[in-house]
């Protein structure tokens, strides 16, 4: 059964399309068939993050509007063959998304086997971030260790709670993960941050990954590489144990104490 | 600010930061719980009307207003032509 997943926020900048690219390159890592799709129509941004903007020649909208098929938008990860992405649209108007358009995709990736479709949600409450959710199995929802990005996110709980098909349903209620990003451990441990635990609890779901503030992220933008495949930074190690932990693995949280790696376990790993 | 401030430890601003947000999401969360009843109740108010009369459906505005110190749950209904009497036997 395929399964969809959203990564939302609500506030802009928390890192939703670094989240997306990350999580959906680590499963397909895993061997798991993987479509991830930007929803954020007129501003697309998902290509360059992943690294094939210049592959991009049919998005997502034009699948919908019928000028090309879905096989054809599809562009198939050079790093791993189990990821493929679906663009947004640049020009088009965003009126042109709509739910019917989205539940024929979605029912053509289910078709072709697909494990799972990944949608990267804009920001805000619009329609673009309405029918990222509309569909989802279970959500991904991504803040920042900040008040705004906390409120934010707690909005968009209740928005999956009253706007997903399963909540207008009455279905087995979406499940949700929560993902808390530029994590400083340090300021934390001196109250100057909320902990991952004021975090978690104020939100009250399950905490799936705390991703520590990293310079290594915004390498790999520079790069189009995901931040998973930065080997061994401790961003990349994050995201890794996020995935793990979502396909069932038990792993304890990393880089939350604040304290440095000691020299030695640098040199020899661990 | 005065010298004698070096000596005061300050609050550390995670925890004013975790205070206040309770607080907001505790009233938010109370608010988006009170949207969802009147909206079930606004759906289950227009099924009971229906089976004695034929109203627009838009026609029917529910609402919780404060007048000072109690709510009051306000049900407006604006009858089409002919009033309850086009209702006829009913159901």
């Amino acid at each position: 059964m395929t399964q969809v997943i959203v990564v939302t926020s609500g506030k802009g900048g928390v890192g939703k399309t670094t989240t997306s690219a990350s999580f959906a390159s680590g499963l397909a890592m895993r061997g798991k068939k993987t479509a991830v799709i930007d929803f954020d129509i007129g501003l697309r941004n998902l290509d360059l993050i992943l690294g094939c903007e210049r592959r991009v020649v049919y998005d997502f909208i034009n699948v919908i509007q019928g000028d090309a098929n879905l096989s054809q938008a599809l562009v198939r990860d050079k790093r791993n063959e189990n990821l493929s992405i679906l663009a947004a649209s640049q020009t088009k108007d965003k009126e042109a998304l709509k739910e019917e358009g989205v539940k024929t995709v979605f029912d053509q990736l289910k078709d072709m086997g697909f494990d799972y479709i990944v949608c990267d949600s804009p920001a805000g409450i619009e329609t673009g971030a309405l029918l990222a959710l509309r569909f989802a199995d279970q959500a991904i929802i991504v803040t920042n260790p900040e008040v705004s990005a906390v409120r934010d996110a707690d909005r968009m709980l209740g928005i999956i709670d009253s706007k997903s098909l399963r909540a207008e349903k009455g279905l087995e209620p979406v499940k949700e993960h929560l993902v808390i990003t530029r994590y400083m451990p340090k300021r934390a441990n001196k109250g100057e941050m909320l902990g991952h635990t004021d975090v978690q609890e104020l939100l009250n779901i399950p905490l799936l990954g705390v991703i520590p503030e990293s310079e290594v992220v915004l390498e790999c933008s520079n790069q189009g590489t995901p931040v998973i495949l930065a080997n061994g930074s401790p961003a990349a190690r994050a995201y890794d144990d996020m995935v793990a932990r979502f396909l069932g693995e038990d792993r304890p949280l990393k880089f939350v104490n604040g304290d440095a790696t000691p020299l030695w376990k640098r040199l020899f790993g661990g | 600010m005065s010298w004698l401030d070096i000596f005061i430890r300050k609050r550390p601003s995670a925890k004013i930061a975790r205070e206040r947000l309770s607080l907001v999401l505790a009233h938010e969360r109370a608010e988006r719980i009170g949207n969802d009843v009147i909206a079930r109740l606004r759906e289950e108010l227009i099924a009971v009307i229906c089976r004695h009369t034929k109203i627009d459906k838009d026609a029917l505005k529910v609402s919780v207003e404060h007048r000072d110190s109690v709510e009051v749950l306000k049900v407006d209904l604006v009858l089409p032509p002919g009033g309850l009497r086009q209702a006829g036997s009913g159901a």
